[in-house]
């Protein structure tokens, strides 16, 4: 049986009155690529927070590799894992100098800081520049940086908060490949936020799906706001009507999974439910995958990967957009 | 006009030639303002870290009473010194009063809210995210205190230098706990205001100069300190 890295049950974490994260249960394994995705302010950070011990639940259970977390142990338990944030900071002195900040917080030996140090500044492509003032630095060259401050800790587990987030596609490529490689060939768990899919999907083994901080069994993203009318066979976005297959009496809004929204450029889904017309906002391609914003009556987003039928598809072009009353969760 | 220029000159003379009386003075201004400065900025900038990163009861109080220190007049510090150091006063026996070591004091109690006030305002604007960065890397309650102090020691080492700077040109409190003894306790200020009340502009004239040599010499720091690459 594969060793457990997180162990979580009934996990709450609230800022306020309001519950701001809940997990009732989640096993991550050991060794595993999990990704959170989720829209803005889903909880993905926050949630990236507690699996770092930086915060502490308020509530329920979080277990490291089998130790039950303790507040008052919460330090060594820190120091078992490298969070990159998103935005991270770095000290007031140089590249070489923030890198090795965290191995002499974390005692390594002394006559190995520097060497670690450099050779995670060369993993992320920025040898040569130890000596710069990391003030001047470039936010892409910052966030390197600290990816190598990160990397060199060498933790059992590597969070990463929107780490494509600021940086140029070369760059994206490069962290893509550092995820890959800390797993495949050094076998750690890594776990990261993102709010794109497509990345997800790709790199991950898992993928946990966040939103207004629960996990959630669907994709969460096009959601919609409203009541479920006539019985529960319809649901009313106050723009659109959707007929929908869960008849549930209950539920102020509905996502659809992005992916499982068929699309046309002729009028081929006539006779069907749930066919809306609508015009091509935004258009986006990487890596055979094409993304699609369509704003027909409320604004949609569609992933697919890439086709013949495809190269026809210009913003301002008209579209028709099929969602199966099925693809479509009432939450 | 002529009698200006002609003390203006006299006033260069006597700096350039190392007026021993100048100098003496001089010395006894930076060796008073720089024990004042030390002391203070040692119990200072402790306490302006202790207010900036612990919450505990008080702390608005504390804060208040910061912050009023640093607008108390210099003549009620040098009144209230002078009450516990004159031979009636709880500290009369040890005769600090008319001493350097006195104004020393006096001038330790006006520079001290400066460097604790200065010192929270530096914690206070560092980024927020330094808290989450010390933390992520597993540091230890005294290694991330460590780390605040040595990302805000550019603001605080300018907070050292404008109390310097605040000590080296006070006058009330030298004049009521150093009585301005010639050859003891004669601070340039207190000089400066004596030889001007006696008409003797030359030697006024060559202190203010040296006193304003002081103060470029402080704002240089303090421009060199806040640009980080002191």
């Amino acid at each position: 049986m594969t060793p457990l890295a997180y162990s979580i049950k009934d996990l709450m974490f609230s800022y306020g009155a309001r519950s701001d994260l809940f997990v009732d249960t989640l096993d991550i394994s050991a060794g595993d690529v999990v990704a959170l995705v989720g829209p803005n302010g889903s909880g993905k950070t926050t949630f990236l927070h507690l699996l770092a011990f930086i915060l502490s639940p308020q509530q329920g259970s979080l277990s490291l590799l089998g130790h039950d977390f303790q507040n008052s142990e919460a330090m060594t338990f820190r120091r078992r894992i490298g969070l990159l944030p998103q935005n991270p900071y770095l000290f007031k002195s140089s590249v070489l100098e923030n890198v090795m900040v965290g191995l002499r917080v974390r005692k390594f030996p002394r006559r190995l800081i520097e060497k670690i140090a450099k050779e995670a500044l060369s993993r992320v492509g920025m040898e040569g520049f130890e000596d710069r003032w990391a003030g001047s630095l470039s936010g892409g060259e910052a966030q390197r940086v600290a990816l190598a401050r990160t990397l060199a800790l060498n933790p059992d587990v590597f969070l990463f908060d929107e780490p494509a987030n600021h940086l140029d596609s070369e760059s994206v490529r490069r962290t893509e490949q550092l995820i890959l490689d800390l797993n495949r060939c050094e076998k750690k768990t890594v776990i990261f936020a993102t709010h794109d899919l497509t990345l997800a999907e790709e790199l991950a083994d898992t993928v946990i799906h966040i939103f207004e901080g629960h996990v959630i069994p669907v994709a969460p993203f096009n959601l919609f706001r409203g009541q479920v009318l006539e019985d529960g066979a319809i649901f009313d976005s106050g723009a659109i009507r959707f007929h929908v297959s869960n008849t549930v009496q209950n539920g102020s809004s509905i996502l659809i999974d992005p992916r499982k929204i068929s699309f046309s450029t002729n009028e081929e889904f006539q006779g069907l439910a749930n066919v809306f017309k609508g015009k091509i906002i935004s258009l986006s391609l990487s890596k055979n995958r094409i993304k699609l914003g369509v704003l027909a009556g409320e604004s949609f987003e569609l992933h697919r990967e890439f086709r013949q039928d495809c190269k026809d598809l210009r913003i301002g072009s008209e579209i028709w957009l099929h969602v199966t009353p099925e693809s479509i969760t009432i939450i | 006009m002529h009698f200006l220029s002609e003390s203006i000159y006299r006033a260069f003379l006597l700096v350039l030639n190392l007026d021993p009386e100048v100098y003496q003075i001089v010395w006894t201004s930076i060796y008073i303002s720089f024990w004042s400065t030390t002391l203070s900025s040692s119990l200072g900038i402790p306490l302006g870290a202790l207010v900036a990163l612990k919450s505990f009861r008080g702390k608005p109080a504390l804060l208040l009473l910061l912050n009023t220190s640093m607008a108390l007049p210099t003549v009620v510090i040098g009144l209230f010194c002078y009450a516990i150091l004159s031979r009636m006063g709880p500290l009369g026996d040890l005769g600090l009063l008319f001493t350097p070591t006195g104004i020393a004091l006096g001038l330790f109690v006006l520079a001290t809210p400066i460097s604790a006030n200065l010192t929270v305002a530096a914690i206070q604007n560092l980024d927020s995210r330094l808290a989450l960065t010390c933390k992520m890397l597993g540091a230890s309650p005294l290694q991330e205190f460590w780390l605040t102090m040595k990302e805000a020691r550019f603001a605080v080492m300018a907070a050292i230098v404008i109390a310097f700077g605040r000590v080296v040109s006070e006058v009330g409190i030298a004049m009521m706990l150093g009585g301005n003894i010639r050859g003891f306790t004669r601070t340039m200020t207190t000089a400066i205001a004596l030889e001007t009340s006696k008409g003797e502009f030359e030697l006024g004239l060559a202190l203010g100069f040296v006193l304003m040599l002081v103060a470029l010499v402080i704002n240089g720091m303090i421009f060199f300190v806040q640009r980080g690459r002191l």
